[in-house]
């Protein structure tokens, strides 16, 4: 059962598929002006802001858990160890615009290159090693990080044990007509002044807006691209081999050419969030790259979603706001406050990802997809006549972690991506009249 | 020559506390083919039983050890009772997540609980040395933790081996689909799995802590797990005794490597070590002694 | 199973519906609160009072020179800026990052000894300190992210006592640009005094580089020029300011190592500096290695004179676990111990702590006792100046400080003087680790030879 029935070929379809992608970007448009002034919202004593600073720090982990669930969650490849990448991009960014004066963005052409062959090297071993141990030895690598930035031989360079500031601010230019985006919003009817305020943008507000709209665009090219590289020839070889390796092989995918090359490129994604990373929070520290940066960001890829591409959207905002909200947590109903004290912010991040994990067990965009798929049907356009309901993205949530993987990037291909050849497929395969 | 033997000790003595941690890793390992993120935190909470079975209800130090171990093993099966069975053995992402957010709030509550400055742990054998030669000091405490791990993994061997419970214990984590189809009960035997590991982890933590050089603190487990996992990686991560041989050579690496190749700085013992893994994986990609995986296609 | 399924898309939307009410009422709030902030200042004006009237006075038009070299750019100052912001009629509102969770978790007592302290001493001018605090796990980029917050949605009077020094220098621009006082770093490295171009933030600890230079002249002095000398450093910001200040004394320095803040222990770099058998050991670390290192060095068959990091004092956090092995262990101290009971001063720290539900023993609330002294001093200080307390008073006291807190040593007087004096504690006492006796609870310090004060000399030293 559900609400609504779509035809596929209709205009409700076109505007079923279309209209998530344009209030999408609306809010991405409005998100900073609104987020410019640190809203606010309280549930008992506690309260819980959303700031600008918080979803620009967010926007640089996008694309670091877009590069890892690019290796895990498309090509297979257990490597746990992409802070370390987006620790050389940060790093390098940091050392070239502090001490060679560069712009930031003109760095990425040398993080960029620089992250594809060092992750191209990790990748080699990568090929004998696999599964848990390739896990718990990237796991290392991670760890290391920080030593290796605090050696005094590097010292210069990267600032040694106090991390390096970087002092050179990202300004919005002139031409860019912030405020009156500003002024134009707050002037929307009913809700305008309550969301953005008065439309002033003041002190370094039009600079973080600035940011965010420099990190949007990046993030945005860096989607595109790991989208494209997908639904190209050799993103199908990437997930050949992650589905069956052998398989892939006897079909002619060079294996291990397609595993180092995915290496590399996830490599380059973390190296440019590293980047991005630098230009968010204009400060590297060594600590910041190490062990629980890792692991935060196999959190964000699985309560994103493994074997999705926006899920990685969902994982920055998550590995962000969560661990700052659970920190804001002043009170809880019965408990008194005395044992509220010391590492409650921690406390209670455990506890939601446990609570998470038990009602979307894989991960926020497949549960999304689930709730969409009980309220909208989409009808396929050859089985029309029929006039039975197809139910999809029903696929068993009990599967492995490749299976699944398969069935939510079916669902990507049928329901975001529109390849209208894919979906009756699809619903022939996976749908059975109820 | 003194030095060399120094190091030598103290290689032997950080090498058994890796293997003794690196056990119970392997050991939830063989049963659910999972690296429990929660393990080490599992463990810090039983040296906190230990020590309140101890100091404040004044056992004496075995007896605490025991009640110590039964009580983190009856936490570990409610544990795997309402956390881990909802859940299919087969899918790990899900899992995974559960055992890092096990791990965040068992960490925090026992700060939340205990506070972070560090305590003394009864010492569990005497604090002297049992041989000597200029600096290089054999302790007792060293030779203690090296007969308990080689009697642990003994009687582990023995209780896989021999017993019945053992049979299904390997059973599922040999072939979780098969066992099923032969009669044994998945759920209750994965139970035991944690049950087990988390005793064992209980005694590792009480051993580690227990080391007159070093104290109870809720973050001694989060210091140790990246070098115990590495042990359990270096040895084969299905392997009893690949544990100790794994813990054995950190153990080494940490203390010679970095002691006597002066290029290498000390503050990078856990660099040198994640290089020889990766060395050692290459050659033999399951560890010194772990099964090879045979690929089915 | 299927309605089961029902029932939870139902509890999220139930959820979702929450929190969207609670969105909207509590933007409304927010409001509402801005603008009553707003009348209260509104209202100081009108009162001409001493106060907040006199915070309205203060123009943004033109540099104040608070102290010798250190002046206010107030023209750089954001246009709303307001020298009352963060006050009302009876409350000073202040904010803290501190690590709470992660690697030294430990400090996350410190904000709840201040409040301790706060909540039971005399109003400041009829007003009681507020201190609002949040979690950075030790990390630059939360401790960013919070101060943001901080300055977006509680417009705090000044923040103090902040932890770590890549947080504080991840920090210290916005916070200047902001033009909001940042009081007491809590670190040690060298370069928070400079208030010729950081006027708006202060350390509030013993410079790391001055207790090193401490360390080189004890050495020179008490053991002997020709004394070989090993040395342990935690491999962070923290033993890298030791390191910097003693690789550049006069002493002869055998055998230096570092170990890893993450290391399970620190044995194998015992064993290193054993094998010099140098004359002394210097432990340039802090928490749980400060212990492990004492502990180890004991059982060893060396026996050097061991100078510990002063961050490592308190007895009932780092020697009580070892007892006796700490004997001998020498410090230089700042403050009195938690354990000189007879001492009015400490009873009165662990009265307030005892009210307000804490372990007096326990080293972070303690010391938290010890900064919201520090606090008190320097806003009274403040409030009695021309005008009352605001925030160029407050920094006008914090380059001019002259006050005694209650529980540093005798003879150790928080003083400062623009720049040719940008540091409040100055003086340090060596003292020597004695084991409780039979019977005892906890062992105690025997001082050895008089207070030591570099004050004014501070900056002299490399960091």
């Amino acid at each position: 059962m559900s609400l609504l029935t779509v035809t596929q070929g209709t205009t409700a379809h076109k505007v079923y598929r279309w209209l998530p992608w344009a209030l999408f970007v609306l809010v991405v448009i409005s998100v900073p002006f609104w987020a410019v002034h640190t809203p606010s919202f309280s549930v008992g004593d506690s309260n819980f802001t959303f700031s600008l600073g918080n979803l620009n720090h967010a926007v640089a982990y996008m694309v670091g858990v877009l590069g890892l669930g690019l290796l895990v969650g498309y090509n297979g490849q257990i490597s746990l160890g992409n802070s370390f990448f987006m620790g050389i991009g940060g790093y390098l960014t940091a050392t070239l615009v502090v001490d060679n004066e560069w712009p930031y963005l003109l760095t990425l052409v040398v993080v960029l290159p620089v992250c594809f062959v060092v992750g191209m090297l990790v990748g080699l071993p990568a090929l004998r090693i696999k599964g848990l141990y390739l896990a718990l030895t990237t796991l290392g690598l991670a760890a290391v990080f920080p030593s290796i930035v605090r050696m005094d031989q590097l010292r210069d360079r990267t600032g040694g044990a106090n991390g390096k500031r970087i002092s050179a601010d990202l300004e919005a230019p002139d031409w860019l007509p912030l405020e009156d985006i500003a002024e134009f919003l707050s002037g929307i009817p009913l809700i305008g002044d309550w969301m953005f305020g008065d439309g002033r943008l003041g002190g370094r507000d039009a600079d973080d807006v600035w940011v965010f709209i420099l990190l949007a665009l990046l993030a945005t090219a860096a989607f595109w691209v790991s989208r494209n590289l997908i639904y190209s020839r050799p993103g199908r070889s990437i997930i050949a081999v992650r589905d069956n390796e052998t398989g892939a092989a006897v079909n002619g995918v060079n294996v291990p050419m397609t595993k180092t090359l995915t290496f590399g490129v996830s490599a380059a994604l973390g190296g440019l969030s590293g980047t991005m990373y630098a230009m968010a929070i204009g400060f590297v520290a060594p600590d910041v790259f190490g062990i629980n940066l890792a692991i935060f960001l196999i959190v964000g890829l699985v309560v994103g979603g493994v074997g999705t591409l926006s899920g990685a959207v969902i994982g920055g905002l998550v590995i962000v706001f969560v661990p700052h909200w659970a920190s804001q947590i002043e009170s809880v109903p019965v408990v008194p406050e005395r044992y509220l004290r010391g590492p409650t912010g921690t406390f209670f991040l455990g506890v939601l990802l446990i609570i998470l994990t038990f009602f979307l067990p894989g991960g926020i965009v497949y549960g999304w997809r689930k709730i969409r798929a009980r309220l909208v049907t989409v009808r396929p356009a050859g089985h029309a006549a029929s006039g039975e309901e197809v139910e999809l993205a029903e696929g068993d949530s009990a599967g492995g972690l490749l299976s699944r993987g398969q069935d939510v990037l079916d669902v990507d291909d049928e329901e975001e991506h529109g390849e209208p050849v894919s979906a009756p497929a699809q619903a022939t395969n996976q749908g059975e009249p109820t | 020559m003194e030095l060399f033997l120094a190091r030598l000790f103290d290689g032997l003595s950080a090498g058994a506390t890796y293997a003794v941690i690196a056990v119970a890793l392997v050991l939830i390992y063989k049963a659910t083919t999972l690296i429990n993120f929660a393990q080490g935190e599992l463990a810090m909470l039983g040296s906190f039983f230990v020590y309140i079975f101890a100091v404040e209800q004044d056992m004496p130090i075995y007896v605490a050890v025991v009640a110590g171990m039964i009580v983190s093993a009856l936490l570990a099966a409610g544990i795997e009772r309402v956390l881990i069975r909802p859940f299919d053995p087969a899918d790990h992402l899900p899992l995974v997540i559960i055992t890092l957010g096990l791990f965040l709030v068992i960490n925090a509550a026992a700060g939340m609980i205990w506070g972070f400055d560090p305590r003394r742990f009864p010492r569990v054998f005497p604090s002297g040395d049992a041989w000597t030669m200029g600096i290089a000091r054999l302790r007792w405490y060293t030779v203690g933790t090296l007969v308990t791990v080689l009697v642990l993994l003994v009687l582990l061997t023995l209780l896989l081996k021999k017993t019945k419970i053992g049979l299904a214990f390997r059973a599922v984590s040999s072939n979780l689909e098969s066992s099923g189809l032969v009669g044994v009960r998945a759920g209750p035997t994965l139970q035991f799995g944690w049950m087990l590991a988390t005793a064992v982890g209980t005694l590792a933590g009480a051993l580690f802590v227990a080391d007159p050089f070093r104290q109870l603190d809720p973050l001694w487990a989060q210091r140790v797990l990246i070098f115990a996992a590495a042990a359990a990686v270096l040895g084969g991560l299905d392997s009893l005794w690949g544990a100790l041989a794994g813990g054995l050579i950190l153990g080494f690496i940490e203390s010679m490597v970095v002691g006597y190749v002066d290029w290498i700085p000390s503050q990078m013992g856990l660099a040198a070590a994640v290089v020889a893994i990766i060395i050692v994986l290459l050659i033999r990609p399951n560890g010194l002694f772990g099964t090879r995986t045979v690929e089915r296609v | 199973m299927r309605a089961s399924r029902l029932w939870r898309i139902f509890a999220i939307m139930l959820a979702l519906t929450l929190v969207a009410a609670a969105c909207g009422d509590d933007d409304d709030t927010d409001t509402a609160t801005d603008d009553t902030t707003a009348e209260d200042g509104g209202e100081d004006g009108g009162d001409g009072g001493e106060d907040g009237g006199d915070g309205g006075e203060i123009s943004l038009d033109e540099e104040i020179e608070v102290a010798e070299g250190t002046v206010l750019p107030l023209p750089d100052c954001p246009s709303d800026w307001a020298a009352d912001t963060g006050l009302t009629d009876d409350t000073i509102k202040l904010a803290m990052s501190l690590p709470e969770s992660g690697p030294v978790a430990a400090l996350g007592g410190l904000d709840d000894g201040m409040r301790a302290w706060f909540d039971q001493m005399e109003p400041i001018d009829g007003r009681k300190i507020e201190l609002v605090s949040k979690d950075d796990a030790y990390t630059p980029d939360r401790a960013l992210t919070n101060v943001e917050d901080f300055l977006e949605s509680d417009d705090p009077f000044a923040f103090v006592w902040m932890v770590g020094t890549p947080n504080v220098l991840a920090i210290r621009d916005l916070v200047g640009e902001e033009c909001v006082p940042m009081l007491f770093n809590s670190t040690g490295y060298p370069g928070w005094g400079d208030p010729e171009n950081y006027p708006w933030t202060m350390g509030g600890l013993l410079a790391y580089s001055t207790e090193a230079n401490m360390w080189c002249n004890y050495i020179a002095d008490e053991v002997g020029p020709d004394a070989t000398v090993a040395a342990l450093y935690m491999d962070n910001d923290f033993g890298a300011s030791y390191e910097n200040t003693v690789s550049e004394c006069d002493i002869n320095l055998v055998e230096s190592v570092r170990h890893d803040p993450a290391a399970a222990d620190v044995t194998d770099e015992i064993t290193t500096l054993a094998a010099s058998d140098a004359d002394v050991v210097l432990l340039g670390t802090t928490g749980a290695p400060c212990p492990q290192a004492m502990a180890a060095i004991a059982q060893s068959s060396w026996d050097p004179v061991t100078i510990m990091s002063n961050t490592c004092q308190p007895i009932a956090t780092y020697f009580k676990p070892i007892d006796p092995a700490g004997e001998g262990v020498i410090v230089a101290a700042t403050a009195k111990e938690a354990g000189e009971l007879e001492d009015p001063d400490v009873q009165a720290a662990r009265e307030a702590l005892e009210a307000a539900g804490l372990n007096p023993d326990q080293g972070a609330f303690y010391t938290g006792i010890i900064f919201g002294q520090n606090v008190e001093l320097m806003f009274r200080q403040a409030a009695e100046m021309e005008g009352g307390l605001n925030r160029v008073n407050l920094m006008r006291a914090a380059w001019n400080a002259d006050y005694h807190v209650p529980l540093a040593l005798e003879g150790s007087d928080a003083k400062t003087d623009g720049v040719n004096d940008a540091y409040t504690v100055e003086a340090a006492q060596f003292v020597k680790y004695v084991p409780p006796a039979a019977g005892e609870e906890l062992g105690r310090y025997e001082p050895l030879g008089d207070i030591l004060s570099v004050e004014g000399e501070t900056g002299a030293f490399e960091g």
